[in-house]
């Protein structure tokens, strides 16, 4: 005993020391006063906040967005949101539609009234006033530049009501004060009109517009804790709908994803962004109170507006050829890269836009017909018709093997897994590839420069790990077909785009719309040539170094059509994704998986498939704040 | 003591200088030339808020941050600038986290990366080193083979994967400790026994991992030392002679065999200032590493400088002042 007497002592020392572990992962407090069963939990993706007391979120920091961790749920409103599930326009701190003259010159924005700042301070047009004319004054702050290059003069109607004077003609003026995850924040005029030096300005505590305010955070960066305002009927979210469940909300940065699952596990987070389908697989068979978007397989949320897709470099050879960058969709095989990637967990696109469920119906089923007629001149004698409406099919045929249960119809495969896909087909690639003095020899393609084909895409990878994995299963496709081609990460794989210097990128940015209304001005603008820059030079645009005069014409007359004209703007979007199919600038790809799994230990009632009422995007999506009035406690202590 | 400071002190000085200015110098370059521009990280950050910006707005922000960001002039300029700077610590403010300075930051970070790297440094130094001098004195017997063994598992694995395996074994199957953090969300810092004792409870799994790891490498190197000891011809007279088995090793052999682990020890000190990645990364520790790691991803020349800097400044100074205090330790360098 004498001898194992030291061990039993380290064991026992050990115990004791980790005696707090269970009884604090299992605590009814969070902190002083914030009992557990009245918290939501929230995982954020921001990662350690750098410098978490500063709040002004105008200051160019690449930190300082309060929005990123909670702020967008809880602190910040703007004037109109959109909710991607319904594709519901939601007007928040805005009464109604903005309201243009007839050469769009002059916009009117309606205010919501009894809306209070959470000082206590009512919201008026004078808020809005000063915030776009302090921006245009300030032009280092962020959206400064914007409002001084289109802002005339902001002019007070009444105390609700403003009259935006346009330097020039901009029916998407709007844009600026919309959004999904993010659009102009209110500045509240009693606490900025006295702030000499904003760029020095913490704004701490900050004051909002919506039902939370700050109760703490953490000086090391890593959580923020938000406290329903009393007067939470005073808010536009309130009024929108009604009394938010939790008396306070916790967004935190838990770390790795396995650190994220251990945690949902021990129901100490209650909301997950996004994790891998290997990893919930994991959490579901370990905490039977999470639960995901559909009840059982496919699980994840598809509707997410962003489509991952390959972006090819239209100015680096042999990808400057449009034939070159069909051969590369043709030899591309979708339905295997969802199936082995994603285990069936993403919805494809074919389309140079995004693939919501209200997309699904604005664009990509109208285009049925024409996608179907639509053929390519392989060199041969016969058009070749590259789109496969059943792409859907397949894949389910494909999961269904794989032990997945998949539903009956092949309408609702579609509706689940997208309304088609181009056609893999190995033959028309190297009949194409070929048309375009490509040889193959050695089971390996060269170029007509004598030279290996070779492509390289990157990717973001652990900003961006699933995006990833559908890369390395696409390059291995290619590969098999004697293109030599590989896949390289890169966290700044943003910059690269920017800048040229990548071959073909995956990425989605460029490519979302707000996902819910028909009008896709947001991310179509960027297509413009105005935009294009050469390679080293900053592209401010999409990236891809892509020049259409046929699409420019159509940005052009979107820019000059009513933005709530949806026919008009559906008809001449459809004409643009035609021009884009043609010339083939991006592979479109799939929807961004979105897996995230909620515990309804604490709380019950999350947006569902069968419940779909908002997005279950919580830690930066401003329309998720619906699921904090949507949820219910479920009364466990 | 003319002699000394002519001989022995100076030209040390004067290569303490060298090398803090060279690894500035090349510390300052490095990242200019990287693909990553903080102004097009922030400039798509703006972008992705959905604005409508036409290209000449957006070129008028992009001069904005330039000269906002101090990334105006030439890189000579630039240069001249940083160093008129640098020689009162001042690295101006983060690019990433402006208008914050770069000294907030690592004021923030750098007590969590010393407090958990230092701790688990010394001990692992320590016991490594004690327990590899014993296990090679005593190299026949069983627990000193059982001791290798172990030391040899433990050092060859990767540390991530032994960092997340723990963490995995101690805070989930077993939970013992917390998952990660410095201290439980929600709680905020402050100076009572209750917090100093969850910030105990939080380090113990990572400084664990680091001590386990750390601890394998001492161990070989100070077993493998100890053994080309013993071998001398002092210590099988010193055996000869009848001097007891406990003065051989701890007067004798284990201060020879020391020397070269001191040497490791202080590099390794200086190394800690620029923190430890994969450690704060696996569990998710609020120091110097997710400082610089977060600050490379995202081109903040100012952080990335100032860390290094400091890490350059700290392992200059640690072989500086090892130099130093050698003679104390070695005679025979005292002599010459």
């Amino acid at each position: 005993m004498s001898k194992t007497l030291p061990l039993w002592l380290m064991v026992a020392a050990l115990a004791g020391c980790g005696g707090g572990g269970p009884k604090e992962a299992k605590s009814r407090l969070i902190a002083q006063g914030v009992p557990r069963e009245e918290t939501f939990i929230v995982q954020h993706v921001a990662g350690r906040i750098q410098d978490p007391d500063n709040f002004n979120k105008w200051i160019p920091s690449f930190f300082a967005d309060v929005g990123n961790v909670g702020g967008n749920i809880c602190l910040n409103d703007i004037l109109w949101e959109i909710n991607v599930a319904t594709g519901e326009w939601i007007n928040s701190l805005a009464a109604a539609k903005p309201v243009y003259n007839e050469d769009f010159s002059e916009m009117t924005v309606q205010l919501r009234d009894g809306i209070y700042w959470s000082d206590g301070v009512k919201f008026t047009a004078d808020d809005l006033i000063f915030t776009v004319g302090y921006l245009a004054k300030h032009t280092t702050l962020i959206m400064g530049t914007v409002f001084s290059s289109f802002l005339d003069r902001a002019e007070k109607v009444d105390e609700l009501t403003v009259k935006f004077h346009l330097k020039e003609g901009n029916s998407r003026f709007h844009a600026n004060f919309i959004g999904t995850w993010g659009a102009l924040n209110m500045m509240p005029k009693h606490i900025f009109e006295t702030v000499e030096d904003p760029l020095a300005f913490k704004f701490n505590p900050p004051v909002g517009l919506s039902w939370y305010t700050l109760k703490s955070y953490d000086p090391n960066g890593y959580w923020y804790l938000w406290q329903k305002r009393e007067d939470w009927q005073r808010t536009a979210a309130g009024m929108n709908y009604g009394e938010p469940k939790p008396n306070f909300v916790l967004t935190l940065w838990p770390g790795s994803p396995e650190k994220t699952v251990i945690m949902q596990m021990q129901h100490d987070l209650d909301h997950i962004f996004m994790i891998p389908p290997e990893s919930w697989t994991a959490l579901r068979k370990r905490n039977e109170y999470s639960t995901a978007w559909y009840p059982e397989y496919p699980w994840a949320f598809f509707d997410g507006p962003g489509l991952s897709s390959f972006y090819f470099n239209n100015d680096v050879y042999p990808l400057d050829n449009p034939e070159v960058r069909w051969a590369l969709v043709l030899a591309t095989d979708m339905v295997e890269g969802v199936s082995t990637a994603y285990d069936g967990m993403a919805r494809m696109g074919a389309l140079h836009t995004s693939a919501t469920t209200t997309y699904q119906e604005y664009y990509h089923k109208p285009l049925q017909a024409w996608l179907k007629a639509f053929t390519l001149d392989l060199g041969d004698s016969e058009p070749f018709a590259p789109f496969e409406p059943e792409a859907a099919v397949i894949l389910a045929e494909n999961l269904k093997k794989k032990g997945h249960p998949v539903p009956e119809t092949s309408e609702e495969m579609k509706r689940i897994w997208g309304s088609g896909w181009w056609k893999h087909s190995p033959e028309a690639s190297a009949k194409l590839l070929t048309k375009n003095g490509f040889e193959k020899r050695d089971g390996k393609w060269m170029q007509p420069d004598g030279n290996p084909f070779k492509v390289v895409i990157s990717t973001a990878g652990d900003i961006f790990p699933l995006e990833s994995r559908l890369a390395l299963v696409i390059a291995d496709q290619w590969r098999r077909l004697g293109i030599d081609a590989s896949v390289q990460p890169s966290e700044t794989l943003p910059d690269h785009i920017r800048l040229g210097n990548y071959q073909i990128g995956v990425a989605w940015g460029s490519m979302e719309p707000w996902g819910g209304i028909p009008d896709p001005f947001r991310a179509l603008q960027l297509f413009h040539s105005m935009y294009y820059s050469p390679i080293k030079q900053s592209s401010q645009g999409s990236g891809v170094r892509f020049k259409n005069a046929r699409v420019d014409a159509l940005i052009e007359e979107l820019r000059a059509t009513n933005p709530f004209d949806d026919e008009s703007t559906k008809r001449i979007y459809r004409e643009v994704l035609k021009e884009m199919v043609r010339v083939m600038p991006i592979m479109p790809g799939v929807c961004r998986i979105e897996l995230s799994p909620e515990d309804n230990y604490y709380w019950t009632n999350y947006p569902s498939a069968e419940n779909a009422y908002t997005v279950p995007i919580v830690h930066a999506w401003m329309q998720s704040k619906q699921m904090l009035a949507e949820i219910e406690p479920t009364g466990r202590k | 003591m003319k002699q000394f400071l002519l001989i022995y002190l100076a030209p040390r000085l004067v290569q303490y200088v060298v090398v803090i200015f060279i690894g500035v110098t090349v510390a300052f370059f490095a990242p200019r030339f990287s693909p990553v521009d903080p102004v097009e990280s922030m400039m798509a950050k703006v972008e992705g808020l959905g604005m409508t910006m036409d290209p000449e707005s957006v070129a008028r922000m992009k001069e904005s941050l330039k000269d906002l960001y101090g990334l105006g002039g030439s890189l000579p300029e630039q240069y001249l600038a940083f160093w008129k700077r640098a020689v009162t610590l001042d690295f101006g403010p983060s690019l990433t986290s402006f208008p914050t300075p770069v000294s907030a930051l690592v004021k923030r970070s750098l007590p969590w990366t010393l407090g958990l790297l230092a701790t688990a440094l010394g001990i692992s130094w320590l016991l490594g080193s004690f327990l590899g001098g014993v296990a090679g004195y005593f190299e026949s017997r069983k627990w000193s083979k059982f001791l290798e063994a172990g030391a040899m598992m433990m050092y060859p694995i990767p540390y991530f994967i032994s960092a997340i395996a723990m963490q995995i074994l101690l805070a989930y199957v077993f939970p013992i400790f917390p998952v990660g953090g410095a201290y439980p969300f929600g709680t905020l810092p402050e100076f009572s026994l209750g917090f100093v004792l969850s910030i105990l409870q939080h380090a113990i799994l990572p400084g664990l991992s680091l001590v386990l790891i750390g601890m394998g490498w001492w161990f070989l190197s100070m077993k493998a030392m100890i053994s080309r000891v013993v071998a001398e011809d002092y210590v099988t007279f010193a055996q000869a002679g009848g001097v007891s088995s406990r003065k051989i090793l701890f007067s004798y052999a284990m201060r020879n065999a020391i020397l070269p682990q001191v040497t490791s020890l202080f590099m390794a000190i200086g190394s800690v200032f620029s923190g430890a990645i994969i450690t704060e990364v696996v569990f998710n520790y609020p120091g110097l590493g997710l400082l610089l790691r977060k600050a490379i991803a995202t081109g903040d020349y100012s952080v990335i400088m100032g860390v290094i800097v400091m890490s350059i400044v700290a392992i200059a100074s640690a072989v500086l002042i090892l130099d130093l205090i050698y003679p104390l330790i070695d005679p025979r360098i005292r002599r010459k």
